[in-house]
């Protein structure tokens, strides 16, 4: 059974069927989306059923040769479809399944050009689940590129005023990004050779399966990267050279300050399904990419630089924090929250430990799950009232009871209330950077940031919904509690972050196996 | 049942309670709420008083939670005497104040987001009760806090009341930093978070920056207590407390008085084990220190339940001195008594304000004894209890922990000594500011409170005996018989619960004696009874005597002034406001905070932050960007004016070129012959010479 392949080619197929539509039909278009992501999400599950908790591997292994090319008479050059997924990965493709049906179900407001809209929205989620399932680094490479292409066009048409800006400063930043990665992954693929196909062929071959990768034994003698001989560039050894790379690779996608300057405008800019899919899924890339790649394939450089990554963590946590009590417009206060809380994330992999790894992981998909209810919520106001100005509301709990319910849902399950997931995401983060060998002012100053959140999200929630019900006379009629959709989006949402905050081992169960053996 | 299924299914009714009354029509339900709320209650009390503790160590249970490999977080239920009296008090007074509430809440238009909020806190606070390791009982500490924030700002269209609601969640969230802190260094410490498994012996050896192993414990200690700080309200973090008088005022008596702020006690009582004899120093005089400075405050407040407020900070601090001495039955037992005298008082309170229709200044009331007779004798008796004197479960708790400190204190006298020292001055001011809030809640402003005391004491007792006397000679209905039923008739809710709460404040609840501490069972269970001075009970009393005349008259005094709106001394207006300002610690937090992060003109570290993010980092990207655009315009000169024009030239050249050559071209034949001559004789010479 080629499931794996289904959550790549079902959305792919639906774009397509998108395109071949023609505008008559056009309001069939949402519905085709929304059917091939309730599709996908089924298909996402049964991955998730017969998944084996137990087993560190890569599961589901689905492998076919895609490109070979002989350079010389020596060597080939061997690039292969492989798809697998195992415990870290399986929690994103779970994430990716759930914010991508609420995404689309977002999307049925979108009034224009639905034609392109739609397809680019299919062709990202096939990116994005591209990217996730992929085990060849080449293959992940040219999902996460692919990824920008939609995101571009999504934010630079269907976004706010500044949109054109904001498209641009993120393509560009994150595309710098991805370059920095491509330079790595040519490195690598030249130092490592595949010892079993070598042996076979009677040729050196280069692959970049990562599971090949990741084996110190296929490193090539005197390569650029090898471990015994290091080559110096810059008076660095190469490793830990590439290692920085991809750190600010991924870091930019994170993000992490201080490479994170693209994410609050494309965030403002950006219409509200997109702003859910960017900081439910597209960010959590970046942590993935660190444990992935980073971890799996420089493991010395990375454990030497551990310090560095919880350090970019806890000033991430701290300063977002310190620009999210800065903003006045609500969607910014958000997008600030969001580098706060990913910071956690880089603390809990810095740790080293099956406590900080599994609450890495569990932080990304609490963050997931809270930051898509965060933007839908901002999107609800931004509908009705066109301002997303903190100022210009008050009291709005009187006229607004199930908005403001599920406000408070996600502002105190972002500031870490217990029974809400936020709260176990953080305590493991700190608790496993706190146990390793990290300095321990680390961890401890990352609990500042705890202080911090409880701060700026407290008093938008006073400022906004609490006091006597006043705003401008223009908003007084449209300011309507909740409608069904929005309802029904917001409240799955919420009831899986009530979940997996008194349930934990929903996930840790599926994450906990293969973190363990990343360790080693 | 088998304990196991009767505390799942006690924390069950209250979760599901809570949602039941959260999802009820608001307007349809605003009556029958309350006794939906009181039947699940009832049901929780009736539940918990089945659970049998027969066994004299603790139990424990153990579920899955967070099952990180090596490191696995369990869901724990420790159950130990410690758990079910804690159990029984909390739901107990949760009941009182649940009936109380029925009626106090009865006209408010959210009284079902009332009562699930206190369903939830309920939970939450047996949650934590129950909680067999320090994870999990920080997971419900939060959630207690929680509920009080809800509670604090449940009229959340008031102002005061945000405000007040957020300083406590804020407050209690840096005592949770602290308390977070703490958790991570006990288990770097002993490997372990579970409360059953600590032990001197077992604590891993380490050695972190100069500090050895016990150093760090003690810092351990220290950072839980930051924690405790801020929930039981203990210096510096007090300052929410008074300002959470904001909620509701069975809230209050529940939350602000009776449990929720005795879980820092209570965790202090589960952490025993570990807290070392430096830590316990320090605890021991941070609550003295707090009880003293608390007291001061209540001598001057004038609303009635601030002076409650700064009354229970104050016995906080004796429970917590209690606990830093390692004296955990007298301070548990104090914590209990306590509880309910002192929800007993703030439902009194409640009473008297909802009588005068929301009137909080006391000195403005006075002239109730008649109007209020039950929730008077109730109010009498509690504050008996506060103040200690003998028939009161007071009595024995506050001098079995004065008991202790003496011990402590005279054992190696030293820094310890303080600690009796401020615990019985505290004694002192607190019998002054319950007499004085006696005197002007209650008393005839007219008549001197001792005639009616004597009179109605005479009254009650002439009529008691009376009726008595009736029943025994099985007369037929007389006239003082008459009256009691009378007055049982008139008996509301409020008159019940204060009275109930009163009756659960005498002494035989917890002692055969109500004068000494030997037959207290708290001692038998918990163990730590000591040697008793018996020159302690001469000492309370004499405190008792001088501070009811002190009180006494400077109480009609200060009524007096009042009316006559004399002002008074200036010295005694600095003492009042440095009293009233908790000793400028009110405004502490608030004045700390936008010094840091406002700052003077906009220099504080949010200006800091807004500057980086703006001058530098995006700073950087415009000049990165900036500088491509002019290196792109620079290529595009050097384009247009250079290579472009290379190619131009030379192209016009050859065209120059090509035009000079068409002149040549003009048909003249000699002349093209004289060119090929001169050409061919150029080849030639060419290849002689070469």
């Amino acid at each position: 059974m080629e499931i794996l392949s289904s959550l790549i080619l079902l959305p792919l197929a639906g774009a397509l069927l998108i395109l071949l539509l023609p505008k008559v039909y056009k309001t069939s278009y949402k519905w085709i989306t929304l059917i091939t992501q309730i599709l996908l999400l089924i298909n996402v599950f049964t991955v998730l059923g017969i998944f084996d908790k137990q087993n560190p591997e890569y599961q589901l292994l689905e492998h076919s040769e895609w490109i070979r090319i002989s350079l010389g008479s020596k060597s080939i050059l061997s690039i292969d479809y492989i798809l697998g997924v195992d415990g870290l990965s399986i929690s994103l493709v779970a994430l990716s399944g759930i914010v991508f049906l609420i995404a689309s179900i977002s999307s049925f407001k979108i009034v224009y050009r639905e034609k392109t809209y739609f397809s680019l929205f299919l062709l990202l989620t096939a990116s994005v689940y591209g990217c996730f399932l992929a085990v060849d680094f080449f293959l992940f490479f040219v999902f996460f590129e692919f990824m920008l292409l939609p995101m571009y066009f999504l934010i630079g048409i269907w976004g706010g005023k500044n949109r054109a800006y904001a498209s641009l400063k993120f393509f560009i930043y994150t595309f710098a990004g991805s370059v920095l990665i491509l330079v790595v992954m040519i490195c690598m693929a030249i130092s490592s050779q595949d010892e079993f196909f070598s042996s076979e062929y009677n040729r050196l071959v280069y692959s970049f399966d990562f599971r090949m990768l990741k084996d110190s034994a296929n490193l090539i003698e005197n390569a650029l990267l090898s471990i015994k001989n290091p080559t110096l560039i810059f008076g660095l050894p190469a490793r830990e050279l590439m290692f920085f790379l991809l750190l600010i690779g991924f870091g930019i996608k994170m993000p992490i300050v201080p490479f994170h300057t693209w994410l609050p405008d494309a965030h403002v800019e950006a219409p509200t399904p997109i702003s859910v899919i960017l900081a439910g899924i597209l960010l959590k890339i970046g942590g993935y990419g660190v444990i992935r790649v980073a971890y799996q394939i420089l493991p010395d450089a990375s454990v030497k630089y551990a310090i560095l990554i919880a350090v970019l963590g806890l000033v991430s946590i701290i300063y977002g924090a310190l620009n999210a009590l800065n903003q006045t417009d609500l969607k910014k206060m958000i997008a600030y929250s969001s580098i706060s809380h990913m910071g956690f994330v880089f603390i809990g992999i810095a740790a080293f430990n099956s406590i900080g790894f599994n609450g890495a992981v569990f932080q990304m998909f609490s963050h997931g799950i809270l930051s898509s209810m965060l933007f839908l919520l901002v999107g609800v106001i931004y509908d009705r009232t066109h301002d997303r100005d903190i100022r210009s509301f008050s009291g709005l709990a009187k006229r607004m009871p199930i908005y403001t319910l599920m406000v408070a849902v996600a502002f105190f399950g972002s500031l870490g209330l217990p029974s809400l997931s936020g709260f176990i995401g953080e305590f493991l983060t700190l608790h496993g950077g706190f146990q390793s060998d990290l300095p321990k002012g680390i961890p401890a100053l990352g609990i500042i940031g705890i202080v911090l959140s409880a701060v700026y999200f407290l008093w938008t929630f006073q400022r906004m919904f609490f006091g006597e019900f006043s705003t401008k006379e223009e908003y007084k009629l449209s300011l309507k509690d909740l409608n069904k959709q929005e309802m029904v989006m917001l409240g799955a949402l919420a009831i899986l972050t009530l979940l997996l905050g008194i349930i934990p081992n929903l996930l840790i169960n599926y994450t906990n196996t293969t973190l363990l053996d990343i360790l080693k | 049942m088998n304990p196991e299924s009767l505390i799942f299914f006690n924390l069950q009714i209250y979760v599901l309670g809570f949602l039941f009354l959260l999802s009820l029509n608001t307007t349809v339900f605003v009556g029958t709420s309350g006794w939906i709320s009181f039947v699940i209650n009832l049901l929780g009390v009736i539940i918990t008083s089945n659970l049998i503790v027969n066994y004299p160590g603790t139990f424990v249970f153990e579920y899955e939670w967070i099952s990180i490999d090596k490191a696995p977080l369990t869901f724990s239920i420790l159950i130990n005497y410690q758990t079910k009296f804690m159990l029984l008090l909390v739901q107990g007074i949760g009941c009182f104040v649940n009936l109380f509430s029925t009626r106090y809440m009865a006209e408010d238009a959210g009284a079902n987001r009332f009562f699930a909020y206190l369903n939830l806190f309920v939970f939450s606070m047996l949650g934590l009760v129950l909680a067999g390791n320090l994870f999990q009982l920080y997971f419900f500490w939060e959630l207690v806090g929680f509920c009080s924030y809800l509670l604090i700002g449940f009229w959340y269209t008031k102002k005061t009341a945000n405000s007040a609601a957020i300083k406590a969640f804020l407050l209690n969230r840096i005592g949770d930093a602290f308390f977070l802190g703490g958790i991570f260094l006990i288990y770097y410490l002993f490997g372990t978070l579970n409360f059953d498994s600590w032990g001197d012996s077992k604590i891993i050896e380490r050695d972190y920056i100069y500090l050895t192993s016990h150093q760090l414990q003690t810092l351990a200690v220290l950072l839980i207590f930051g924690g405790v700080m801020a929930k039981s309200a203990q210096l510096p973090l007090q300052v929410w407390l008074p300002d959470a008088m904001e909620g509701p005022t069975p809230a209050s008596a529940l939350i602000h008085a009776a449990t929720m702020v005795v879980a820092g006690v209570f965790l202090l009582g589960r952490i025993m084990p570990v807290i070392t004899p430096d830590a316990g120093m320090f605890i021991s005089i941070i609550g003295g220190l707090t009880s003293l400075v608390a007291a001061f405050s209540a001598l001057f407040q004038n609303d009635i339940k601030k002076v409650l407020a700064f009354s229970t900070i104050s016995q906080l601090g004796f429970m917590v001195a209690g606990m830093g001495m390692g004296q955990l039955a007298a301070s548990l037992f104090h914590l209990t008594t306590h509880a309910f005298f002192k929800a007993g008082l703030f439902l009194c309170a409640g009473a008297v304000i909802s009588y005068l229709h929301h009137e909080q200044d006391m000195r403005k009331m006075g002239n109730l004894t008649q109007k209020l007779p039950a929730v008077f004798a109730a109010f009498v008796i509690c504050s008996a209890a506060l103040i200690g004197l003998p028939f009161t479960s007071g009595f024995l708790s506050k001098e079995s922990i004065l008991n202790a400190s003496f011990i402590y204190g005279l054992e190696e006298p030293g820094i310890k000594t303080v600690v009796p020292v401020l615990l019985t001055i505290t004694s002192f001011m607190t019998t002054w500011y319950v007499i004085r809030q006696v005197v002007m809640v209650f008393f005839q402003r007219d008549y001197t409170p001792m005639e009616v005391i004597i009179d109605s004491t005479k009254k009650t007792v002439g009529g008691a005996l009376k009726s008595l006397q009736d029943v025994l000679t099985a007369e037929k209905k007389g006239d003082s018989e008459e009256k009691i039923i009378q007055f049982i008739r008139n008996l509301g809710v409020f008159d019940v619960v204060t009275l109930g709460l009163a009756i659960v404040s005498l002494w035989f609840f917890y002692s055969g004696s109500p004068f000494h501490n030997s037959e207290v069972w708290f001692f038998e269970k918990f163990g730590g009874e000591q040697q008793m001075y018996d020159w302690l009970p001469w000492l309370v009393g004499f405190l008792f005597l001088s501070a009811l005349l002190v009180s006494y008259n400077s109480t009609l005094e200060e009524i007096r002034r009042y009316y006559f709106q004399e002002s008074e001394p200036i010295w005694k207006q600095k003492i009042e406001k440095l009293a009233l300002r908790q000793l400028y610690m009110d405004k502490l937090y608030e004045t700390g905070f936008r010094k840091i992060f406002f700052g003077k003109e906009n220099s504080g570290i949010l200006a800091a932050a807004d500057y980086i993010e703006r001058n530098w980092l995006n700073g950087w990207l415009t000049k990165v960007s900036q500088a491509t655009v002019y290196l792109a315009k620079m290529a595009g000169i050097i384009e247009a004016n250079i290579i472009d024009a290379a190619v131009l030239g030379s192209f016009a050249m050859i065209k120059k070129l090509g035009d000079k050559i068409r002149k040549w071209g003009n048909g003249n034949i000699q002349l093209y012959i004289a060119g090929l001559f001169v050409v061919l004789a150029a080849i030639i010479l060419i290849l002689i010479v070469v």
